[in-house]
């Protein structure tokens, strides 16, 4: 987990914690908070992902190089 | 059951389960026909059922249909016994809670997206975990956020992370609640520094404080909007990066069993080599007397004789009620692939109850019976002695459980019967010899009796009475 991501998850903590009155399209319904909260989460975890991904191959592109250099 | 319907199948307008002539059925509805072609059309069934991930069906003609309405029947695979999440040991949920995500994945590979996650949904081949809901697909609409990811949280996340940071009897929760362990009570009982933890910090305790921030507040009725349309717009890569660090959540909580009396049974038995022989071979030659089919294996600790049992080709129900044995039996079974030992962790003096709406809809362990045999041995004493149950009652139970029953008898001058008399008044006058046959055959006739070697023990093959 970078900084970057533990930053940007403290930032989306205080913004619910911030959120005293709750929106007014609020709807009684659990699924409701919880759509709220994957809506504000799913474009860093998707992001996340994503760099994950990019390190991976980044990763084996380099070990492939080098075993080609070393081999 | 309503008409044949099982008890559990009528949450989901998509369709239902229903038995006839004793063989299952799935109805689908004409509600549901879209969904389910493109479950077809997309390759996503052939996928799910190629890896494993998917219980297999044929379709049937309609003429099978239940109730009017109906698109297609389905007879899917049976599963030898339906297992409950309340049952499960540690190890088993988790590998529920990861199958589920994977068939998210695969699903949406396929443009399509769970629309429920619930433990129920998956069942157990053997050690071998199955999702069996094949009515829980829905197409994935551009930007729609995953409606089943709360009940992914409760039924899966928010039990395992009590069961690993806080206690594993905590696991009973899923009996109280059916719909799994509700948000706010998860991050209430959760240690504090799992808000320092990104998956918990913001899968239960943020979670659970977003649902109650929008749950709590009232509104005039034609003001509430669909929550869909209220929150706003998950893209795929968010989907993606949503159930990927599900599965990183999951696969970092981890349960170890240690050493309990229980899960080192097989070092401190009592047995000695040859007694332990002796009894493997009396139980093996009454075994090979029945037809292999359904056994219960009561008190089965790690499951060796579930494994016996198993080798003579019968579907075996290994239960026990201590958490760090049934964790022990399921790694192996699990590592070995076995498909025909069910591990389950069930206190028998508290075996599952029927549950749910009108008691119907998760039968107790009795009705999901009866087993072709029951073993049930060195646990007559355990019942007798360590839980007061009368004798003829302890029979009694037996004979709910199955149609012939191999039971050891243990006697009071046995050392482990004397570890249960250690720290206790000795009250139990009638537990002796003649009062267990007296006992057992108000309900079963005597096939057989052996001593067990020179331990003092006896092994008997009981035959239920016609009734």
């Amino acid at each position: 987990m970078s900084v970057m991501t533990t930053l940007r998850l403290l930032a989306i903590f205080c913004i619910l914690a911030a959120l005293a009155p709750a929106p007014a399209i609020a709807y009684i319904d659990p699924v409701a908070g919880s759509i709220f909260l994957q809506v504000l989460i799913a474009g860093i975890l998707g992001g996340l992902l994503a760099f994950k991904r990019a390190g991976f191959i980044v990763k084996s592109t380099l070990s492939r190089l080098w075993r080609r250099l070393t081999g | 059951m309503n008409g044949g319907r099982i008890g559990s199948s009528f949450r989901d307008p998509s369709g239902f389960l229903f038995s006839s002539g004793g063989t299952l059925y799935r109805q689908v509805q004409s509600g549901y026909a879209r969904h389910y072609d493109q479950l077809r059309a997309s390759g996503l069934y052939d996928a799910l059922v190629a890896e494993g991930l998917l219980i297999p069906h044929v379709e049937v003609g309609l003429e099978k249909a239940a109730a009017p309405g109906a698109y297609r029947v389905l007879q899917p695979e049976r599963i030898p016994m339906v297992s409950l999440p309340y049952e499960w040991c540690f190890g088993q949920l988790r590998a529920a809670a990861l199958l589920t995500l994977r068939v998210q994945q695969v699903a949406i590979t396929h443009g399509m997206v769970l629309k429920d996650a619930s433990a129920f949904n998956v069942q157990f081949r053997g050690a071998l975990p199955v999702f069996v809901d094949t009515l829980s697909f829905e197409r994935l609409e551009e930007g729609e956020p995953w409606i089943a990811y709360r009940q992914f949280c409760q039924h899966f996340l928010a039990p395992l992370a009590l069961e690993a940071l806080v206690d594993i009897r905590l696991r009973d929760l899923l009996r109280s609640y059916l719909d799994g362990v509700p948000l706010d009570l998860a991050s209430r009982l959760l240690p504090r520094h799992t808000w320092l933890r990104p998956w918990s910090m913001i899968h239960i305790h943020l979670h659970a404080r977003s649902i109650d921030r929008f749950a709590s507040t009232s509104g005039a009725p034609a003001a509430r909007k669909p929550a869909k349309a209220a929150a706003g717009r998950v893209s795929k890569a968010g989907l993606d990066g949503l159930v990927s660090h599900l599965v990183d959540a999951v696969g970092a909580l981890k349960w170890s069993s240690g050493g309990t009396e229980w899960a080192d049974y097989e070092a401190t038995h009592g047995y000695d080599a040859a007694g332990q022989a002796a009894k493997r071979d009396i139980v093996e030659r009454y075994l090979r007397k029945a037809p292999p089919g359904l056994v219960f294996d009561l008190g089965a600790n790690t499951g060796d004789y579930s494994r016996l049992a198993r080798s003579l080709g019968a579907y075996a129900v290994a239960i026990d009620g201590d958490p760090s044995a049934v964790e022990r039996a399921y790694g192996r079974f699990a590592a070995e692939k076995v498909d025909g030992i069910l591990p389950l962790w069930v206190d028998l003096r508290n075996p599952s109850p029927p549950q749910g709406w009108a008691h119907r809809e998760w039968p107790s362990l009795a009705e999901r019976g009866p087993a072709d045999t029951v073993l049930a041995l060195a646990l007559v004493h355990h019942l007798a002695i360590g839980n007061n149950v009368p004798l003829a009652d302890v029979a009694a139970f037996l004979a709910g459980l199955g149609r012939q029953v191999i039971v050891e008898w243990v006697p009071k001058s046995d050392p482990q019967v004397q570890r249960l008399l250690a720290s206790r008044e000795d009250v139990f006058t009638e537990y002796n010899e003649d009062s267990f046959v007296t006992a057992v055959q108000e309900f079963f006739h005597i096939d057989e009796r052996a001593p067990v070697g020179a331990t003092g023990r006896v092994m008997y093959l009981l035959s239920a009475l016609a009734r």
